[in-house]
């Protein structure tokens, strides 16, 4: 197994998808999280007129918004990458090779889950390091705190991670489940730029709750990332959640259940076929 | 050796394998033949646990292709010159091959250097011909010094200086007591390379021997002029010959008998000849005429 998986890895850093889209990524994340904290700056003047207090409290809310950024907007990147490690085979039609290599189909399946662990630790912390790197930099220039000596802003830093993780082992769930490359880059991208958030505006704009929705994948990512400081976001008058996330570990099992159903219904629907 | 065993696959209506049996020997080179759409590579990709078999099996000394510890080093296989991610060089790919093949890396320039790719080893399989494709395939085949070798069309995309150069390793392979099976749909091809022929046509067994007895199926064509072709055509009558017109009005085919028996029976009937002259007819047409009306319209 060990070498089905070094295989895999020697596949993924053999060509120059990994390293364009981790660059993507990284600048992606450290743009929306620098722009986030010139919007804090700018929020400080505005509406805190300057008042220190004010700032010192705005501060505190802030760091978990800032810090998961990647997380929350650049998780799309590590999906493609996971789904592109399995549709690029089939485009490319290495997967002849991959299957001569290991014909016992689900154990070459559980390679490529198992290796995109690792990979999605390598996007994951490369793209935190870069809100907390732009994000908490920015910060740190305008004055404010960065908040880094607090162990919460670790485990924000730590949680944004894992997401990443668990994204990229969703993106090789849907990559099985939907092997043509280009039919699932825009299903990726329609559903989590357009579908889902549209789905998640609908109890804003009726001010009905919807508990199911926090089961919907962005959802449940951002429950892992953000946590509860985005339900905050959403409280009413009365203090009344109406986007309801998850907590963490359910999010967690959430996130991964979608990426092993996918998974597993792919491994029939396509890996076990025919390859002619 | 390799074991094909009433082997059958359809798609759909289609019949593409059809009830093939044959077996493939150790020490020798053996063509798998026949015209465009006979069934050559889905019996390969059946062999090789790709494609689902209907019924039958295909066994590798006695074993399943999913059954070999390491397959890779006990069946090298290259199905076709695609299969290569267009940006990874020649050298990468093989790379991400070793690991599975359980190699170490230095055996990948040495397959390189033998199949004449050292010079692009480091390149991009993007900017590679047809042949370096072909080339790089082989390569990947040998990695892991495999017993048996699976080669659908190697010949495609080389020079004949490239074939020549294959027919010489693939001599050495077999002398080596490797079994090789080399697929083509033309004999011409393969015919200086193998000793054995396995020609299939609609996915059915048409024929299975040494290249010499295929030789021995070849109907002798004999040209004929006579001086009067009346009294050929009492003589052919006569002996039982099939005499058949040619675009000369003034000379026949005999097909049959050979120059020398029908030069002696033409000389005990008195009958005049201006011409006797052997057809040299190229096991090409034997195979041909075995595979005729075979070619699929598909
Ligand atoms: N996946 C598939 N789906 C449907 N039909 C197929 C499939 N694969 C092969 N066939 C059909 O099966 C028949 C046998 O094809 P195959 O590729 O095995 O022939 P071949 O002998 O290798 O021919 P060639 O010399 O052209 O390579 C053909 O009619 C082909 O169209
Ligand atoms: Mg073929």
């Amino acid at each position: 197994m060990i070498a089905v998986i070094t295989a895999e890895f020697r596949k993924f850093f053999t060509t120059r998808m990994w390293w364009v889209m981790l660059l993507i990524t990284v600048g992606y994340s450290g743009l929306m999280a620098a722009g986030f904290a010139l919007l804090f700056d700018f929020a400080v003047d505005e509406m805190m007129a300057g008042s220190p207090d004010g700032a010192a409290v705005l501060n505190e809310v802030l760091y978990p918004l800032i810090y998961p950024m990647g997380a929350m907007t650049g998780f799309i990147f590590p999906v493609l990458v996971g789904a592109m490690s399995v549709t690029g085979e089939f485009r490319h039609q290495t997967i002849t090779g991959t299957f001569l290599a290991e014909p016992r189909r689900w154990r070459s399946l559980t390679a490529k889950l198992i290796a995109s662990l690792p990979l999605g630790l390598i996007y994951g912390a490369a793209t935190t390091l870069a809100c907390v790197g732009c994000g908490g930099g920015l910060m740190k220039l305008l004055g404010y705190s960065a908040g880094l000596d607090k162990a919460d802003t670790w485990e924000v830093i730590g949680r944004s991670v894992w997401t990443l993780v668990l994204w990229t082992v969703v993106g090789v769930g849907f990559g099985l489940l939907l092997k043509n490359q280009v039919a699932s880059i825009v299903v990726v991208l329609a559903f989590t730029q357009l579908v889902e958030p549209l789905l998640q505006m609908i109890p804003l704009l009726t001010g009905v709750a919807m508990p199911f929705l926090s089961y919907l994948p962005m959802a449940a990512g951002n429950a892992v990332a953000g946590g509860n400081a985005l339900s905050a976001l959403g409280d009413d008058s009365g203090g009344n959640s109406i986007i309801v996330l998850l907590s963490a570990p359910v999010g967690s099992a959430v996130l991964l259940a979608y990426g092993l159903v996918f998974a597993a219904i792919g491994y029939f629907v396509n890996w076990r076929r025919d390859v002619s | 050796m390799i074991q094909v065993s009433h082997l059958s696959k359809k798609f759909g209506t289609l019949t593409a394998v059809d009830d093939l049996t044959f077996e493939v020997q150790p020490g020798r080179v053996t063509g798998f033949l026949g015209p465009n759409g006979a069934g050559k590579t889905t019996t390969l990709r059946i062999g090789l646990d790709l494609v689902r078999a209907d019924s039958g099996t295909v066994t590798f000394d006695g074993r399943h292709y999913h059954q070999l510890p390491k397959p890779m080093s006990h069946v090298g296989a290259a199905l076709e010159a695609t299969g290569f991610h267009p940006g990874r060089s020649a050298r990468d790919h093989l790379l991400t091959m070793a690991p599975q093949a359980g190699v170490p890396d230095q055996r990948c320039d040495e397959v390189l250097e033998l199949v004449g790719l050292k010079e692009a080893a480091r390149k991009r399989v993007k900017g590679f011909s047809m042949g370096m494709r072909g080339r790089l395939s082989l390569a990947a085949t040998l990695l892991a010094d495999p017993q048996i070798l699976l080669l659908d069309e190697p010949t495609n995309g080389l020079d004949p200086e490239g074939i020549a150069w294959m027919r010489g390793l693939l001599r050495h392979l077999a002398d080596e007591g490797r079994t090789i099976l080399i697929s083509s749909h033309l004999l011409s091809e393969v015919q200086q390379t193998v000793d054995d022929v396995i020609i299939i046509g609609h996915g059915r067994l048409l024929h299975a021997s040494p290249l010499a007895d295929l030789a021995r199926l070849t109907r002798q064509r004999t040209w004929v002029t006579p001086i009067d072709p009346k009294a050929l055509l009492d003589l052919a009558r006569q002996m039982n010959w099939t005499l058949e017109r040619t675009p000369d009005p003034s000379t026949a085919q005999i097909v049959g008998p050979t120059p020398a028996e029908i030069g002696h029976a033409c000389f005990a009937a008195g009958v005049e000849l201006r011409q006797l002259a052997p057809q040299s007819q190229g096991l090409e047409d034997t195979f041909l005429a075995l595979t005729h009306g075979q070619e699929a319209i598909r």
